[in-house]
């Protein structure tokens, strides 16, 4: 009996502590016109004003690094999924050795990433601290976590229908074109919504590549902030900033939380 | 004709295939490559992190990094792990809906908000002290982890917590001789990927740690600064000596990480083999 | 501990309601001191329901509302606390899950955690009901998950069987089991059935017939199950004024 009572108040506390991290960062951000804030211009360094150029600026930044990182996913699925179909064992160790890469790549933390891209595109490729810069880094950030969320799903549908699909007598191609990939699109969808959401949420990376610019981007050869970077560089960099960089961190928060909620449906079947 | 046209698309797509992959571990390359001049290497034995003064001792920077990643982790996991145990056995369906939906939600919140929530709340009470930043990675890592460890009981431990139930296991016998027994190797590799994701957290400690040392060793009560903070801090105005030390550094961190995530994955294998058919 | 008196299971016009369908309708048996008893009838009709239903483990995800009431000792099952039924009652599930991770934690731990006995008689008793079921050739230091489905099956039914409760319930036992393992088994429980109550649930017509009393469970024409026979093999399967019984016993397709 103690030990659920044990069990329910740790759930809970972590619940309470989750719930007020909404609270407080609605509280800190004082008293502001929510929509003007959204749309607004940034003024003073950030200081005052809203974050509207820095919402487009996210969008674009993430969007980009989003398409680049599922396109070379899937080449790099494709590639391996090819190899180990094929008999020869030179092609079977380059398969799994391209499994562990990504796997590697996946779990590297993204600071770290940060300034191996900010090195490589910043300084090799003489990017600077630019958009482009910020993009490309954040692709390759995101792509192994695409790579291996989508790979896993094709595995496990791989692993449920293969065995009946050839049974039944379908060539691989209809097995693969017409029952898997399908059956796998849900795992798709689903890691494809945690990588915007790890996109959002990363100052790390995009602090030392992207930059902490605040106007709108005329090309991606200039530096940009994103809204995480904005609200990173208003609590250390600027002074004063703070309030403003609750307001940003609220609406951080809410877009993570819109985001999640599809995923909840998406996972409903695995819980019981 | 053909088989030129079947070798080019063939050699298109590996390189396509590859860019990922190589991408993956060229950054690790950099950084291994990335001290310029050898005898640098020698400065980070020194004690003091003081770039401004030309001192790069690293040691005080592991120290606060493993620090911070281990008084985060221990309550984080120990907590993470009832709460699991409450959403697999005893939560009721909408009670663990609500909870699972509430944690996804913390899971993935980005490190910022973490940092300013205990920037609003912690950091008045507590300082800009490494303690602080335990909080902040406490609140990054704990909830995952709670998903990671409902998800492996709920696939390793139900079933057989149901039979013992039916025989007449009490609850503290359900926990010690079925529960723990069949989840123990999943929920140690899970909490090595806890600790690693600890280690690598960087925006949400450096927002509330106070990034200075001024006394050593970096006690709780002290300001602290951990290798994923310099990096972040000191990478804008670096100049050559000092990028070859935030290099190191991320040297250190990586092979850190990178120990923690392999040991998770060897202990994944292993726990794999015993329970197959 | 296991009580030499054998509780009386009465089920007392026990109906069963998920939100959508009526699942059992107004079932009403009895169960006194020793013997074995059959609940046949055909798939999902119920008879797994009934079962969790006398043992108390209805799952929690469906909502199911019940009606009428199940005595165990003139005592509704409600009433009784879990460690008080859980020594009365044992349970076999049709797919047992094995206990992690040998096959000693599946039979010997269990007796010494909860009804105490010494190791050495845990093993002693382990050892000789192994014999008895055909599973002599594994060694109790054995990964439970190596065993076959059916030595599962028979290892769930020994590791509930050695904590002595005085009625067994099981679910299906013989569903993975070959001809000789069944007949043993049958010849097993029939020796336990001289000092306890089960109550096995099953579709396989031998093993029910070796059963002193057997119980037809099925859907009729309106919802929900009820018993349309009651009593020795001969009077439920050979009845030809019971033609669906009738027909089930001997294996014949049913034309509607």
């Amino acid at each position: 009996m103690t030990l659920r009572i044990i069990c329910a108040t740790s759930h809970w506390l972590l619940l309470v502590l989750g719930i007020s991290i909404g609270i407080f960062m609605f509280v800190n951000a004082g008293d502001r016109n929510w929509f003007t804030f959204i749309v607004a211009q940034p003024l003073e360094l950030g200081l005052s004003g809203g974050i509207g150029p820095v919402l487009v600026n996210t969008a674009i930044v993430v969007g980009i690094a989003l398409a680049i990182s599922v396109m070379t996913a899937v080449a790099s699925i494709t590639l391996i999924l090819s190899m180990e179909r094929s008999a020869s064992r030179i092609a079977h160790h380059i398969a799994a050795l391209t499994r562990g890469l990504l796997s590697i790549g996946a779990s590297t933390p993204r600071l770290l990433v940060g300034i191996g891209a900010a090195t490589v595109f910043g300084n090799w490729f003489g990017l600077g601290i630019t958009a482009l810069c910020g993009i490309l880094s954040l692709a390759c950030i995101l792509g192994p976590i695409m790579a291996n969320g989508l790979i896993h799903a094709l595995d496990q549908q791989k692993d449920r229908l293969m065995p009946t699909c050839i049974a039944l007598g379908l060539s691989m191609s209809q097995t693969w074109l017409r029952y898997i990939a399908p059956a796998a699109l849900p795992g798709l969808l689903a890691t494809s919504i945690q990588c915007v959401g790890r996109g959002l949420g990363d100052a790390a990376a995009l602090y030392l590549t992207s930059g902490t610019a605040l106007a709108i981007l005329g090309s991606i050869d200039q530096p940009a902030a994103t809204l995480a970077v904005y609200a990173y560089s208003l609590v250390l960099d600027v002074a004063g900033g703070i309030k403003n960089a609750y307001a940003a961190g609220f609406v951080l928060l809410i877009l993570t939380a819109t985001l999640q909620t599809p995923l909840i449906y998406l996972n409903k079947d695995t819980s019981t | 004709m053909n088989n030129i046209t079947g070798t080019i698309w063939a050699v298109v797509k590996t390189t396509a295939g590859l860019i990922l992959p190589v991408s993956s571990v060229i950054l690790f390359i950099v950084l291994v490559t990335g001290v310029s001049d050898a005898q640098h290497i020698g400065l980070l034995a020194s004690e003091y992190w003081n770039p401004a003064r030309g001192e790069y001792g690293l040691v005080w920077l592991m120290f606060s990094s493993v620090h911070i990643a281990l008084v985060a982790c221990i309550p984080g996991l120990f907590i993470g792990t009832l709460s699991a145990i409450h959403l697999c056995f005893y939560a009721g369906a909408r009670s663990r809906a609500i909870g699972q939906s509430i944690l996804g939600i913390l899971a993935s919140i980005p490190s910022v908000v973490a940092g300013l929530f205990t920037l609003a709340v912690f950091t008045p009470l507590l300082g800009f002290t490494a303690l602080s930043g335990a909080v902040a990675v406490f609140l990054m890592v704990t909830p995952p982890y709670t998903l990671i460890a409902q998800s492996v009981l709920h696939s390793v431990a139900l079933q057989p917590v149901l039979s013992a139930r039916m025989l007449g296991y009490t609850d503290i016998q359900l926990l010690r001789y079925v529960v723990l027994r069949a989840a123990a190797k999943h929920l140690v590799s899970a909490g090595c990927l806890t600790l690693a994701r600890a280690l690598g957290e960087a925006t949400a400690v450096s927002m509330v740690v106070g990034n200075t040392l001024f006394n050593i060793p970096p006690l709780l009560d002290d300001s602290a600064l951990t290798l994923a903070g310099a990096i972040l801090r000191g990478h804008k105005e670096a100049l050559q000596t000092h990028m070859d030390a935030l290099y190191a550094a991320g040297v250190i961190l990586m092979l850190m990480v990178m120990t923690l995530a392999l040991t998770a994955h060897f202990l994944f294998r292993r726990s794999n083999k015993g329970e197959r058919r | 501990m296991n009580s030499t008196n054998i509780p009386t299971i009465d089920i007392n016009k026990y109906s069963l309601h998920t939100p959508t369908a009526l699942i059992l309708n107004s079932i009403s048996l009895k169960f006194e001191g020793h013997g074995m008893v059959a609940i046949v009838g055909p798939s999902g009709h119920g008879k797994s329901t009934l079962a969790h239903s006398v043992a108390r483990m209805l799952n929690d995800y469906t909502k199911w509302t019940a009606t009428g009431d199940i005595l165990m000792s003139d005592r509704s099952l409600s009433q009784w606390d879990e460690r008080s039924l859980r020594s009365r009652i044992g349970f076999v599930m049709q797919q047992p899950a094995m206990l992690p991770h040998t096959v000693a934690d599946n039979i010997v731990t269990p007796q010494t955690l909860i009804n105490n006995t010494d190791v050495a008689t845990a093993h002693r008793c382990a050892s000789v009901l192994m014999y008895a079921l055909g599973l002599s050739h594994h060694t109790l230091a054995t990964r439970a998950h190596k065993l076959s489905g059916g030595e599962q099956q028979r290892l769930a039914i020994a590791r509930a069987v050695l904590l002595s409760p005085p009625v067994l319930i099981l679910d299906e036992p013989t569903s993975a089991l070959d001809p000789l393992a069944t007949a043993t088994l049958i010849q097993y429980l029939k020796d336990l059935t001289k000092r306890s109550r089960v109550i096995m649930i099953t579709h396989d017509i031998e093993s029910a017939r070796s059963c002193e009393r057997v119980v037809f469970l099925r859907c009729g024409e309106s919802q929900g199950a009820t018993i349309t026979a009651d009593g020795s093999p001969e009077e439920v399967f050979d009845d030809p004024s019971k033609p669906f019984e009738f027909q089930f016993a001997r294996r014949l397709p049913m034309h509607h």
